[in-house]
């Protein structure tokens, strides 16, 4: 049983990506843009934060970087508790491996044990319903079959800290189902989630709070119902300006 | 509480202490990418051990016959020669690339930064023991008289395996920042297998000295032959690898201190 309370925190923490060799990235002009640009966030025990924005906003950098993963270009990142980062379906999956030892390959790469792996396994197995797929090697599967799997690995650890990207709320309308079940009872254990979505149900759902990226900065942290209303007017208003410049622009070509 | 992540460099130390901790991640994987590709075969792993056998008999018997070599024990020579060969050099031109090729791992997960180069020379390692069965029978055809001497050949092997190691880790973080390296270390490791003894025979060539005191995988070779064949040069030959193995973990130590996991960025 866990005794200490989880923590998860920020300080000013912002990241940039550096000009690459070839200048792909940044190639438009000579300065860098943030990705993530003074994050400062304080998470404790129960707080399920959803992060909303649009695409390229920042949030999987963000998640990234609370997971460890990217080092931030400057500001600080602290927590308690053991930090399970679920960001790709596919990432630490061998292709040419069996689904069976992609669970012990993808369960290794969460952070467990093989015993703890082995104790699994069944769970595991029934969740993913490959029947006899699961010893075929993984380059067989369908997009669908390979998220099952991995989706029935990444939820059998159980973290006090769970970074979930937003592919959770990919598949089917049975395989969802069947994942927001299995999705409640890990956030039963889990004492600080982070997910990343669209889903305005998956919020609602399972999470208490909420920010809206935009440009790499929180625009807005509150109650859900409040992010996502600032979300809906932020597309809004990005779509107006979208028709309002092809406007100009047609209005222009025609003169 | 943990600072999990700043701004600041890495220990290459405390991150390898990390990389032993997820030994069993790096030993399945490693297992799984050197065998994989045997996959479907009739012989399976057999594989592995018999190309390496294919290849020492044959270009051994091939040199005896058509450059008429009469120096002794020339099958162990070439034998141990290309094991530590093909060993050095394929785990140093696997890790230029080990940090971009696990790019999908690298950034979906956190692991320690060494453990990419490392999975190179864990999957290199394996290669190398399927050799050791034709380094044995090579060995008992043509029987070297071995001495006490012949001991030095394990702290050889294990200063060997340290300088692979240390020039792996050094490798994977410098190619991410100047990718070309990669490809011209790739080109040179050819070019230095005809550079290095290990189908010729150092003593027939003294003209080449030069080239071999120059030569990194000459004395890499020479620490673990030399004893076996009682090589000339092997004192010489340890005190180079020691300096190599020093300058290798310092240049690995100050690439992490430097620049740290923000190698991520660039890949």
């Amino acid at each position: 049983m866990m005794t200490h309370q989880a923590f998860l925190a920020t300080e000013n923490l912002s990241l940039e990506f550096p000009r690459s060799p070839a200048g792909v990235r940044a190639h438009d002009s000579g300065k860098r843009k943030p990705v993530l640009d003074r994050i400062t966030l304080s998470l404790k025990d129960g707080d399920r934060l959803a992060v909303i924005g649009r695409n390229g906003s920042g949030k999987s950098t963000l998640l990234r970087t609370l997971a460890g993963v990217l080092p931030p270009t400057s500001g600080r990142i602290w927590s308690n508790g053991t930090i399970a980062a679920i960001l790709s379906a596919s990432a630490g999956f061998e292709k040419t491996a069996s689904g069976y030892d992609n669970i012990y390959l993808r369960g290794l790469l969460l952070g467990m044990t093989k015993p703890q792996i082995e104790k699994t396994l069944p769970s595991i197995i029934k969740f993913a319903d490959l029947g006899q797929a699961l010893y075929e090697p993984l380059h067989t599967y369908s997009s669908g079959m390979v998220i099952r799997l991995a989706f029935a690995v990444c939820t059998s650890s159980r973290p006090s800290i769970l970074l979930l990207d937003e592919w959770i709320g990919t598949g089917d309308a049975v395989f969802v189902e069947r994942a927001e079940t299995r999705l409640a009872g890990l956030l039963d254990n889990a004492r600080i989630m982070v997910l990343t979505t669209h889903s305005a149900a998956l919020i609602k759902r399972f999470c208490n709070r909420a920010i809206v990226l935009e440009g790499g900065r929180i625009v807005c942290d509150g109650p859900v119902e409040r992010g996502i209303a600032f979300y809906k007017q932020l597309v809004a208003a990005t779509k107006l300006a979208r028709m309002e410049r092809q406007k100009a622009a047609e209005s222009e070509f025609s003169v | 509480m943990h600072l999990i992540a700043s701004d600041s460099g890495i220990n290459l130390f405390s991150d390898l202490r990390e990389t032993v901790n997820r030994w069993e991640l790096l030993r399945t994987l490693s297992v799984h990418r050197a065998l994989s590709r045997l996959r479907g075969t009739f012989l399976g792993h057999v594989w592995q051990a018999l190309s390496f056998a294919v290849f020492t008999f044959g270009v051994s018997l091939l040199w005896i016959a058509v450059f008429k070599i009469e120096s002794q024990h020339f099958l162990p020579h070439v034998a141990l020669g290309l094991f530590i060969f093909w060993y050095v050099s394929g785990a140093i031109i696997e890790s230029t690339r080990s940090i971009t090729t696990n790019a999908g791992l690298a950034l979906q997960n956190r692991l320690p930064m060494a453990f990419f180069p490392m999975l190179a020379v864990g999957k290199h390692t394996l290669i190398a023991a399927y050799s050791i069965p034709t380094v044995v029978i090579a060995m008992a055809m043509d029987m070297p008289q071995l001495t006490n001497a012949a001991f030095l050949a394990i702290p050889g092997l294990l200063l060997c395996l340290l300088l692979t190691s240390g020039a792996s880790i050094l490798v994977s973080y410098i190619c991410v920042y100047i990718q070309d390296l990669a490809e011209l270390l790739s080109a040179i490791m050819r070019f230095m297998f005809f550079l290095t003894p290990v189908i010729w025979m150092a003593e027939d060539r003294l003209g080449l000295s030069v080239i071999l005191i120059v030569n990194p995988l000459h004395h890499a070779i020479n620490v673990v032959r030399g004893p076996i064949l009682s090589d000339s040069g092997v004192l010489f030959s340890f005190a180079v690898m020691i300096g190599l193995n020093i300058v290798c973990w310092s240049g690995a130590w100050l690439a992490y201190r430097r620049f740290g996991r923000k190698v991520l960025l660039r890949i």
